[in-house]
């Protein structure tokens, strides 16, 4: 039988210990999926490694990325990844607040009309490009088929280098503008009723409304969508994989199907792994200075409101 | 309780849910057809003699050519041998390559059989991955006699590391040309000896709706694949065997001119284009000649071109120059064994009978999409009736020169499919794209530790 005192003891241990015991489980958990590979892909970043030559591992310290820092094609990924997030993206955000807004009514047919425009979200983004890459076909491609019945002889998309980055870029709009158009109907449905019904009886029209009610009350929801719509579009691979694999040239030469052909191709996998902290960096400078601007002027617009 | 109401305390009572309207023994029922429907694609209840049969596990890159043929024997061998069972994986081309190394080196005891590509042979041999077959081969004389004489030499050898074998391939393919010869003969054309021919022929036969060229120039794999053919053709190269790099050469410079040039006239589906855009190209009637492409039913074969019966082929023209000569690249994927394999006897056997000069598994290989290497099988008429080629890939086989072969040929393949494909667009000059590969190539192989 326990003294009181012991037992004491052992229920303060209890009460102290339990949690970690709780949680232990997610924490092993993600240690191995998150943690030790980070730490893994770290250390490997710093060492010359090709998969297949395990008798040429060395350490090389910040040489992958320095290396990578003064590569020209490297810079030619960040520009471009850059030009198709800020074209890809505004685009989406455009056409998906126009979209919303035209939707926000109810109108009969309405909710099958809303479902059939999300579609293009739910196609994996291969089979989007897989499709995209026979519609472009400049022989036997539909566009440049429908652009001949009027007349027009339709350019060779994916084959000629200037053509080549918007048209992987039509495919990404067309693909992941339904997930702004949802996100923005949601917060268009949020909008109080009184408030628009308020401007309209001070004499608002719908462009003021729209620009001084509705704008900013969805500078929140926009700076979400922005957000991770950025991250995603630099992120991309699918699309430029299975349309363009980065050509023709360069000209589709994206930071991730860069970072694929030199970890997969090449199987170098200490600068691919260098390569993969640069790009979380460009990342993370991307977010950090949208989010700043962002709440900038959503602060100040609510201020205002 | 009534029959269809839940229980009070249905969480902890140990009393089973039952739906409304259903009895006991109707709920038993139920749950025996549903573990049976669902037990037997789990396997539970397979009729096949498990605990006698052998199962080993056979990687193939998924479609035609590879693994169809492959299942198609894979059922054969079955039935001859019924103590083995061969259970196919497959993989995308796009990244079998990756899959494969990565389960090497990561010692996965997943497979017993691989067939891939010889260019990686060399890696996976070099660092330990692979089994060698000289001892397999040995054994038996009279197969290692009939592998030896009917299989090119230049062929075999491929797989060949360090003197030892460690692949053996039932697969053979080069690059050829293909050509409508209906087109060429109303125009009383000849099939090139030369690329300078070839680009007379480009310009003659382009116009209207139809292009006199068609390549395949997709930045990175492919567009290496073209180049090396043709500087080779010009009696050049990338690099020697002690990896001096040549590239920036007159050969180096004619063969990316050529490129440039011809590509004017070509297909502008091409510049973005793998040999399934050319095969399109050919199939629309927009391409009628491309001078340099892989081997594959799909161009003699109807069923992918509307002008199948109208298109010949012919071995690559030849460069211009001292050492010139047709020189396409050697193709081919062989069966090989990871070293990390629990079934090593039973995937030998596998890899025998795939390679066996067997009637019946020649038949079966060709009749499935399949290549064959061996000479017996390219010069059959009865094969040749099925895959036209045939005849062309025999004499091709015979000078192809291979590719690759050491382990950063990835990174070379991709530094020169792309400095290759700028300079066919235009993007950057031919002596600049020159420059960066021979620069980059350097830079690859000092930190590979190739230059003591």
């Amino acid at each position: 039988m326990l003294r009181t005192g012991s037992r004491d003891a052992i229920v303060v241990a209890f009460q102290k210990y339990t949690p970690y015991f709780l949680i232990l489980p997610s924490l092993l958990i993600l240690l191995t999926t998150v943690i030790f590979p980070l730490a893994y892909s770290v250390h490997k970043s710093l060492l010359y490694f090709h998969l297949f030559r395990p008798d040429q591992i060395r350490w090389v310290g910040l040489g992958n990325y320095f290396e990578l820092l003064t590569d020209s094609a490297f810079w030619t990924s960040v520009r471009l990844s850059l030009l198709f997030t800020a074209v890809g993206v505004g685009f989406e955000i455009v056409i998906g607040v126009l979209m919303a807004l035209l939707m926000s009514g109810h109108f009969i047919g309405s909710q099958a009309i809303r479902l059939a425009l999300i579609t293009p979200m739910l196609m994996s983004p291969v089979v989007t490009g897989m499709t995209w890459r026979f519609l472009y076909n400049p022989d036997n491609g539909v566009i440049n088929a429908l652009l001949g019945y009027l007349g027009i002889s339709g350019p060779q998309w994916l084959s000629d280098p200037s053509t080549a980055l918007i048209s992987v870029i039509i495919a990404d709009v067309w693909q992941w503008t339904p997930f702004v158009f949802l996100v923005v109907y949601a917060g268009l449905q949020n909008i109080p009723r009184d408030i628009l019904e308020a401007a309209q009886l001070d004499g608002a029209g719908y462009w003021r409304s729209f620009r001084s009610v509705t704008l900013p009350m969805l500078k929140p929801i926009l700076l979400v969508v922005v957000i991770i719509r950025v991250i995603d579009s630099i992120k991309t691979f699918d699309l430029v994989y299975v349309m363009t694999w980065g050509g023709p040239g360069t000209s589709t030469f994206l930071l991730a199907i860069h970072n694929w052909s030199i970890g997969f191709s090449g199987f170098q996998i200490g600068r691919s792994a260098a390569f993969s902290y640069l790009v979380l960096l460009v990342i993370m400078m991307l977010t950090t200075y949208l989010t700043k601007q962002m709440r900038t002027r959503v602060f100040s617009s609510q201020r205002v409101v | 309780m009534r029959r269809g109401e839940r229980s009070p305390r249905s969480l902890t009572s140990p009393r089973v849910y039952r739906p409304a309207g259903m009895s006991r023994r109707e709920v038993l029922k139920l749950s025996v057809a549903g573990v049976g429907l669902l037990g037997s694609p789990m396997g539970i209840f397979d009729a096949r003699p498990t605990f006698a049969a052998t199962t080993l596990t056979s990687w193939a890159i998924a479609g035609p050519r590879f693994e169809f043929p492959q299942r198609a024997v894979a059922k054969l061998f079955s039935k001859r041998f019924p103590e083995y069972n061969v259970r196919m994986t497959t993989s995308g081309w796009g990244e079998f390559y990756q899959k494969v190394g990565v389960a090497l080196s990561s010692g996965s005891t997943q497979y017993d059989a691989i067939q891939h590509d010889y260019v990686v042979v060399p890696a996976l041999a070099g660092a330990g991955w692979l089994e060698p077959l000289d001892d397999y081969l040995d054994r038996d004389k009279k197969f290692k006699e009939s592998v030896e004489s009917d299989i090119p030499k230049n062929v075999l050898d491929l797989y060949r590391y360090k003197g030892k074998l460690y692949g053996i391939p039932p697969d053979g393919n080069t690059q050829m040309m293909y050509y409508r010869a209906d087109v060429f003969s109303k125009r009383g054309v000849k099939p090139p000896t030369t690329w300078e021919q070839a680009l007379e022929i480009a310009k003659e036969l382009t116009g209207g709706k139809q292009y006199g060229f068609v390549g395949s120039f997709r930045r990175g794999f492919w567009a290496y694949l073209y180049y090396v053919s043709v500087i080779r053709s010009y009696g050049g190269d990338l690099h020697d065997e002690k990896f001096n790099v040549k590239v920036n050469s007159d050969a180096g410079f004619k063969s990316l001119k050529m490129l440039h040039d011809v590509q004017k006239y070509g297909d502008p589906v091409g510049l973005n284009g793998t040999n399934d855009e050319v095969i399109k190209s050919f199939s629309s009637g927009a391409g009628v000649f491309a001078p340099c492409e892989w081997g594959g039913a799909g161009f003699t074969n109807r069923q992918f071109n509307n002008f199948a019966e109208a298109t010949s082929s012919d071995i690559v023209p030849a460069g211009t120059g001292p050492g010139a000569a047709p020189v396409p690249d050697m193709g081919g994927l062989g069966m090989i064994m990871p070293v990390k394999s629990l079934q090593k006897e039973a995937a030998w056997r596998w890899i025998k009978f795939v390679n066996s000069d067997d009637p019946e598994v020649l038949e079966t290989w060709v009749k499935n999409a399949g290549q064959p290497v061996r000479l017996s099988a390219l010069k059959n008429p009865k094969f040749n009736k099925i895959q036209p080629f045939f005849a062309t890939l025999a004499k091709s086989l015979t000078i192809a020169k291979p590719y690759g072969g050491f382990p950063e040929h990835g990174a070379v393949e991709e530094l020169v499919g792309t400095e290759v494909s700028l300079a066919i667009t235009g993007q950057k000059s031919i002596d600049s794209a020159l420059k960066d590969m021979e620069n980059g190539m350097k830079d690859i192989f000092t930190k590979a530790g190739y230059y003591k």
